[in-house]
């Protein structure tokens, strides 16, 4: 276990992608984390004289129809997404682990109605349930957030279990139970710790589909409402200004494909070192 | 007359964990009509220079030296000429005849494809050819078992339809990378019947790569054992068998079955981090403080038995 | 092989019902109180007293158990009535049916358009690994899978629409409407699929059968064509079935942002509009399409290999 954890880090050490995802993400963290000491105008107070001002010296990117430095809205951005992604990326974490270890770990009638369950949300394209939620519930940030958490605990669930299917017939989990040990402390202690890898590297993964996804609610309206400095909105609201003020919808566009790339850099990097196989090809 | 001549061999992959070296300045020579056994254990490189040959391996590798077929080096030859060597001069028998068989294309289409190629047959010509083939190798209601795919053939079946098809051609060298490995005794038996009889038949040299001893002498002239890349010792067939020099030969003579078990202590070292001196030194029962430090090199032990071991200098 | 499609069929009504069921829940829980909405959307704001809303709870059948309302549902259901309108009390599944074709219409196009982006694009750089061409393409298709569809929509709309005036900003008619909106979901999805197939290509060219036929002494076109693409697109398949999803939930946003007459514009409409009836009504369609879609894949996948045939077969 321990050197197979040394090999991951070495392999992804080499992969350059993913240490530029490494790298993005802690500049984002930074920002989200420091917003307020960084931004050099307020982000929500309107300041009507100075509306629609071209990215010069003073707003690098711009004020938006209010007046507000649009790159000031862009940083704070950074932490309405975060923000966002994190608490739904660990409720599905939660959610997906839990029914997964349970359906892997019991089979039988609860794995059948587990994975059932799981195969009729996979049966709706993801976004449109998630906005049919949203939409019946109102708009709102939190809606958002409990409707993509609705749609998108499928994967972990599959994962973990077919994880667990692979480790529960494992001899120490054999000797656990002959220890008498209680399942749920086989699951907590001897099998969880062996399904971690995948749901991390599910989890980056996720990171950036649910911030594209949640950033696509909002553009709809149905996520962040004013004035919260929200990357979709912001291009919603933008849009309607496009001929005459462009950099309204390229700016938070440039960052939200940013902050994906970070996720998916690392999450594919992520992946790559944990492939089982021992020696990869390079080239000459 | 020397079909094949190959000189100081070396075949590298540049791998994430180093330079696997897989093989190691090989020297052999390949008489026209002869049969030649490569054996060594699984992972010695045996399968490497079986492709090194036809030049098959993937970008990631560096193949030095030459390998001379009537007299043209291979190595040098530009692509679209190594093309015109592979199914026509030299062709190739794989192990997993299951895995090296394309799954969604018809046995018949597969094999038609070296005639299509390299004698322009049109269609219908080299669809009547593969059925005269596959008759020659015994398979029975050919044209039928032309139209199915290669799971649909039992591994005997299959084995006997990559024999046709590296003979399509009637090319003068043909590789067999363990034929019969995976069979059942019975149809190995009837595999290495049908080899033989293709041989005869066609008088085509071969190069016959198998771990098995027992193959290698029901079908080779000569018989070059591999270790680590390396050749370590090289006879005729029966002067091999009566006089196993290297340690490692007797060793692996030893380790056969029906000598009473006694496998060889050891496994085959890292290609990637090979001993030095003689690469057999940490498995052999000989070995002696020179043999740590230096290299032995092939020494002459008879007008055709070769050995590459300290204890005959 | 019918054994097979009929198991996945059956699998198929399993997930269907769970489905509706799982609709029927989330419009039911909604917030707010359905016979209002309704006394609203019949009789107008004067109707909303406290008799008249109660009275429409008792016809409705809205005080029965939840249980009871779903079986209700769905019977209505099963004879194709998916319920009324709130806003314009139009029967919500001859809407639907009127705005399919725009949305079908649409995501054939994008798939086309993904296709014809996806596939050189696929085959080429997985035949010339790590060449400039490849890491160019693999940088660009990283980008495409972390651009949101909207940005990409405004950005193209910018410039093929504001700033060259080539197409319409928006709307829907003849053939120059339909570009930019295919473009926008096409481009998204080509991005995901020339990875796919670029690592299955690797994939395949890296299994035995491709080394024998090199040892045939085919050149490498021959062996691209003749034994890699089938088997590299055979998997392709199935990718394709997944990514109709993505067109579906791509058209939402895409019909909404060009005005393109379609299910998903029809969606947010009724989101906006809270028209509680429509949006169910069209989530429902929308899964239910997309089951279909994955079935017939699968289908097809058995069909176009062998191996699988040969077993099914047996
Ligand atoms: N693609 C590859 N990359 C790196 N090393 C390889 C590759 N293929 C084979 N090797 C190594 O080369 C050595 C020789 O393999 P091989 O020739 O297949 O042995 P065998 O004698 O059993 O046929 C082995 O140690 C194997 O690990
Ligand atoms: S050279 Fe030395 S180590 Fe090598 S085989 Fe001979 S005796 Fe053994
Ligand atoms: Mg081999």
């Amino acid at each position: 276990m321990k050197s197979a954890k040394k090999l991951i880090c070495q392999r992804l050490k080499k992969n350059k992608i993913a240490i530029v995802g490494l790298a993005m993400i802690t500049f984002l963290l930074f920002l989200a984390v420091f917003a307020p000491w960084i931004v050099p105008h307020d982000p929500i107070e309107p300041n009507l004289g100075k509306r629609f001002l071209s990215p010069c010296k003073e707003y690098p990117m711009g004020t938006d129809d209010l007046g507000r430095c649009v790159l000031s809205r862009v940083i704070y951005g950074t932490r309405v997404s975060l923000q966002v992604s994190m608490s739904v990326v660990g409720i599905i974490a939660v959610i997906g682990v839990t029914l997964g270890l349970i359906s892997g770990y019991f089979g039988g009638k609860l794995d059948e109605l587990i994975m059932r369950f799981v195969d009729t949300v996979l049966a709706f394209p993801g976004i449109i349930l998630a906005m049919a939620v949203a939409g019946a519930l109102g708009p709102g940030l939190f809606n958002v957030m409990l409707a993509l958490a609705l749609v998108s605990w499928t994967g972990f669930a599959r994962v973990v279990r077919s994880s667990v299917m692979a480790v529960k017939e494992k001899e120490f989990v054999e000797s656990a139970r002959a220890l008498g040990c209680s399942d749920l402390y086989i699951m907590t202690r001897h099998i969880l710790p062996n399904v971690i890898t995948p749901v991390i590297v599910l989890a980056t993964l996720d990171m950036g589909f649910i911030i594209l996804a949640a950033s696509s609610l909002s553009f709809l309206g149905l996520g962040a409402q004013p004035p919260i400095p929200d990357w979709g909105s912001m291009l919603n609201n933008g849009r309607v200004y496009m001929r005459t003020a462009p950099f309204l919808t390229i700016f938070p566009g440039i960052a939200i494909t940013t902050a994906v790339m970070a996720f998916n850099f690392l999450g594919d990097g992520l992946r790559d070192a944990m492939d089982p196989r021992p020696q990869r090809e390079l080239k000459k | 007359m020397t079909l094949l001549s190959i000189r100081d061999l070396r075949t590298y992959f540049y791998t994430e964990d180093g330079v696997v070296r897989a093989v190691n300045g090989i020297d052999l020579n390949l008489e026209e009509g002869e049969t030649l056994g490569i054996i060594g254990e699984t992972g010695c490189g045996k399968t490497m220079l079986g492709l090194s040959i036809l030049r098959l391996l993937s970008e990631n590798t560096k193949v030095e030296g030459e390998v001379l077929y009537r007299g043209t080096d291979l190595i040098r030859l530009s692509k679209a000429e190594m093309r015109k060597i592979r199914g026509k001069e030299i062709s190739m028998i794989f192990q997993n005849s299951l895995s090296s068989m394309n799954p969604v294309l018809t046995v018949g289409k597969q094999l038609a494809e070296p005639l299509e190629m390299h004698q322009h047959m049109k269609k219908q010509a080299a669809k009547q050819k593969v059925i005269e083939m596959l008759k020659a190798v015994k398979i029975p209601s050919p044209s039928d078992r032309a139209a199915e795919y290669p799971h649909e053939f039992s591994g005997g079946m299959r084995q006997r339809a990559m024999i046709a098809m590296g003979l399509a051609c009637t090319p003068s060298l043909i590789i067999a990378d363990e034929p019969t490995t995976g069979l059942d005794v019975t149809i190995q038996a009837q595999i290495i019947e049908l080899i033989k009889e293709v041989l005869e038949h066609s008088g085509a040299s071969m190069l016959l790569i198998t771990h098995d001893l027992g193959v290698a002498s029901e079908l080779c002239n000569s018989i070059a054992v591999m270790y680590a890349g390396e050749i370590i010792e090289y006879a005729g067939i029966i002067e091999l068998f009566k006089n196993p020099r290297h340690p490692y030969t007797r060793g692996f003579f030893g380790s056969l079955p029906n000598r009473g078990l006694k496998p060889m202590p050891g496994t085959c070292p890292s290609m990637i981090n090979l001993p030095g001196g003689c690469k057999f030194h940490p498995r052999c029962p000989h070995a002696s403080s020179r043999c740590e430090k230096e290299k032995p090199d092939m020494l002459k032990l008879g007008e055709k038995h070769y050995v590459r071991c300290f204890l005959y200098d | 092989m019918l054994k097979f499609i009929l198991k996945r069929m059956a699998l198929m009504l399993i997930v269907i019902l769970g489905v509706t069921v799982l609709t029927f829940l989330i419009m039911h829980f909604t917030p707010g109180d359905p016979a209002e909405m309704i006394a609203l959307s019949r009789h107008g704001a004067e109707s909303l007293t406290p008799e008249n809303i109660e009275r429409i709870r008792v016809e409705e059948g809205l005080n029965a158990p939840v249980y009871i309302q779903y079986l209700k549902w769905l019977q209505h259901l099963l004879h194709g009535d998916l319920g009324y309108s709130l806003i314009n009390g139009e029967p919500v599944l001859s809407e639907i049916l009127n705005r399919f074709p725009a949305t079908f219409k649409l995501a054939v196009t994008s798939m086309i358009v993904a296709l014809i982006i996806a596939i050189p694009l696929g085959i080429i750089t997985a035949s010339k690994q790590y060449s400039l061409f490849d890491n160019l393409s693999m940088m660009g298709a990283m980008i495409g899978v972390a651009m949101p569809s909207f940005w990409f929509a405004l950005l193209l709309i910018h410039l093929f629409a504001l700033c060259l005036g080539w197409f319409p900003v928006c709307g829907s008619g003849s053939f120059e409407y339909i570009v930019l909106p295919a473009l926008t979901l096409g481009t998204g999805i080509s991005a995901v699929l020339t990875r796919f197939i670029r690592s299955n290509m690797l994939d395949v060219l890296r299994q035995d059968y491709i080394r024998t036929a090199r040892a045939k002494g085919l050149t490498e076109k021959l062996i691209i064509i003749k034994h890699a693409l089938k088997n590299a697109f055979i998997p392709v398949i199935t990718v394709i079935g997944i990514q109709f999803g993505r067109v579906l939930e791509g058209s939402v946003i895409v019909e909404t942002i060009f005005a393109w007459p379609g299910i998903g514009k029809l969606l947010v409409d009724s989101i906006y509009s809270r028209d509680f009836a429509m949006i169910q009504g069209c989530v429902l369609f929308v899964a239910v399409i997309f089951v279909l879609v994955n079935l017939f894949v699968d289908v097809s996948y058995t069909y176009l290999d062998p191996r699988i045939r040969y077993e099914e077969r047996r």
